[in-house]
């Protein structure tokens, strides 16, 4: 691989918000790692700033959050995905999966929508809740690094605003998309070592 | 850099407007925002905008207003009206006023995007002859996968026919042909289309990776086995399981996959207790698996569960009249994804294309197309882009010409200099004009 920041260990971190079962993680990690090749670690629990709350749509402000996100970022932190159980909304949509910094440093995933409604007829064995999130998590990491909406329908880059196209894109990146990650990576990288004092 | 439209944001409130160009400018738009009428006006006189998505209701000028003024300004610009719940009646009287449409705040996004797609859709369709390319590539394109060649089409016949059983489907074809494409065409059209597709390319993996890589682990079945693991059968339980290059796993492997297939159920390493798996298998490989099962390396029993239905890809040179689409559709792909323009190929390097054997098939030209629209901007696709012009055969695996290692080099620098062409120039020890040139010819643009 083209990156493997010896000299800034830049880390990728999932901070698990409110109550979030941060065990719940460990297999998505695996996934990430490898996409990325930036180690992964998994903080400790951080609550959500009551201001964050809105009592009347009884959801969580994502802007909030992800200005909370900026300010706790450890200082190897490439990226910070805060990984939410409760609902979260932004000042102009009725809700989202996920937020992301554009080419910025934070986003942040709920699971609260990606539950879906129980279909009794069909039980599944494994509820895909953890292989959803780990899609958009996927997804926001890479907006973050400045990747765009794709137009191929299993990229984990597809715009998915309902749980039919999470479910039907693939928790990977496809071939095009992979390749802009490597260059948008490598500029960012660039910069960060641009600002080192050597 | 060519965005899908752009797209102009009014509204006071300062959080609206970041949260709202931040994902128009995910969504490859080009986005604006102000906070006021009179600025929104300003900004139309200046530049054009291909959509506004305006607030009702702002202090200093009403919506309305704003909405008359700015059709006198700009007719040609598509008005959306963004709107609390309490005021669509007002957002009605706005669409007779010549608002395009409205959208109740807080937005849903799906409805935002597919208006937005629609728009620019309609304004593409005006201006090209978008409709007729599509309509005649429909026919062709079955599932991303494209052909009109006789091969082609029966393949498209027999993904029909086989999709929605639940039959074991071996893929043979070289490589590049899409076999890949292929497997996610055949779950796409099944009932277990919203289960998940999990592809594992057995040929990648040691095989002590890939028997834990498909049936997962118990905790402590082996040293670093420090949790457990599900495997790529428990994952795709109730979808399809794409096992690619099955011609590379070994015997002691072979066995075990038999098993699964004859019992659907399996345990994971380290484990007693069988898991019970719902998954459809297909399987691909360009290898001749008869001839291995004759050498010993494949076993028999395994070749003929897998082969219940077999669907064979041809290679590209034997169906060489499907290349002028093929360009086509890559043209298009590429077009979106690199915010280019790109309409038309060279008499010539067409031909050179219909010449050329394409060792790596599908794929290789797919490659090929890539680079020649990263590497110009079009709008023409000309011989002297195409890699089978300055060099006898064309590796898949070295794909980077000495061109565009160059294009890479320059831009790297351009960058790390921040677009400083004389300190540029200057550590890549070439003058000023050349550098300009240079810029010029690969199309580089600042971002
Ligand atoms: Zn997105
Ligand atoms: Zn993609």
């Amino acid at each position: 691989m083209k990156w493997g920041g010896n000299v800034l260990h830049p880390t990728i971190y999932l901070i698990p918000l409110g109550d979030f079962d941060a065990s719940h993680l460990t297999i998505i990690v695996e996934n990430i790692e490898t996409q990325f090749v930036f180690p992964l670690k998994i903080g400790s629990n951080l609550a959500a700033p009551s201001c964050a709350v809105d009592p009347v749509r009884n959801q969580v402000n994502s802007n909030i959050i992800l200005k909370q996100l900026n300010e706790v970022a450890p200082s190897d932190a490439l990226k910070v995905v805060g990984i939410a159980g409760f609902d979260l909304f932004n000042p102009i949509f009725s809700f989202v999966f996920g937020e992301a910094q554009f080419e910025g440093k934070c986003a942040v995933v709920s699971t609260y929508r990606l539950h879906g409604e129980r279909d009794e007829k069909k039980p599944r064995r494994y509820p895909p809740v953890i292989l959803r999130l780990e899609k958009e998590v996927v997804h926001e990491l890479g907006h973050t690094f400045g990747l765009r909406h794709c137009s191929d329908r299993s990229c984990v880059m597809h715009f998915s605003p309902g749980l039919e196209s999470v479910d039907r894109k693939s928790p990977f990146y496809c071939p095009v998309c992979q390749e802009l990650l490597c260059w948008l990576v490598a500029r960012e990288l660039g910069r960060h070592q641009a600002l080192r004092p050597t | 850099m060519q965005e899908k439209a752009r797209i102009l944001v009014v509204d006071d409130e300062p959080m609206v407007c970041i949260a709202l160009t931040n994902w128009l400018k995910e969504e490859n738009y080009l986005a604006r925002a102000v906070h006021d009428g009179a600025s929104a006006l300003e900004a139309l006189r200046e530049e054009k905008w291909d959509i506004v998505l305006l607030d009702y209701k702002m202090p200093g000028m009403d919506g309305l207003e704003v909405l008359a003024r700015m059709k006198e300004l700009a007719s040609q610009t598509v008005i959306i009206m963004m709107t609390a719940y309490a005021s669509i009646g007002n957002s009605v009287r706005a669409m007779k006023e010549g608002a395009y449409d409205y959208i109740v705040k807080p937005l849903d996004m799906d409805e935002l995007a597919m208006m937005l797609r629609n728009i620019v859709e309609r304004q593409e369709l005006v201006t090209e002859n978008l409709l007729l390319r599509k309509q005649l590539a429909e026919r062709h394109v079955y599932e991303n996968i494209v052909g009109r060649s006789e091969a082609m089409q029966r393949v498209f016949e027999l993904i029909g026919t086989v999709a929605d059983t639940s039959a074991t489907v071996l893929i043979t074809g070289e490589t590049g042909t899409g076999k890949e494409l292929v497997a996610r065409a055949i779950h796409g059209n099944s009932s277990r289309r919203y289960n998940p597709f999990i592809a594992v390319s057995c040929g990648a993996l040691p095989e002590s990776l890939l028997e834990s890589e498909l049936f997962g682990y118990e905790k402590g079945a082996f040293t670093g086995a420090n949790r457990t693991k599900m495997g790529r059968f428990e994952l795709a339980h109730g979808g399809t399981l794409f096992l690619d290059e099955i011609g590379e796993i070994s015997l002691v492997t072979q066995v075990k996959l038999l098993r699964v297939l004859q019992e659907r159920c399996f345990c994971r390493l380290g484990g007693t207790v069988p898991t019970e798996v719902d998954v459809r298998l297909i399987a691909a490989t360009n290898r001749d698996l008869l001839r291995e099962i004759e050498a010993g390396n494949f076993r028999s029993d395994l070749y003929y569960r897998l082969n219940v239905v077999n669907i064979q890809l041809p290679p590209l040179r034997e169906r060489k009249e499907d290349i002028p689409l093929l360009v086509e559709c890559f043209m298009e792909k590429f077009n979106v994804e690199f915010n280019k323009r790109f309409d038309r190929i060279e008499k010539k390097a067409l031909e050179a294309m219909m010449e050329y054997r394409w060792p790596g098939n599908v794929r290789e030209l797919e490659n090929v197309i890539e680079r020649a629209i990263v590497i110009d901007q079009g709008p023409e696709i000309k011989a002297s882009h195409l890699p089978m012009f300055r060099s006898e055969a064309l590796s898949t695996e070295e794909p980077e010409s000495l061109e565009d290692v160059e294009m890479h080099h320059i831009r790297k620098m351009l960058e790390r200099h921040q677009w400083n062409v004389a300190r540029t120039a200057k550590a890549l020890n070439i003058d000023r004009t050349t550098l300009h040139k240079k810029i010029n010819k690969f199309g580089l643009e600042r971002p």
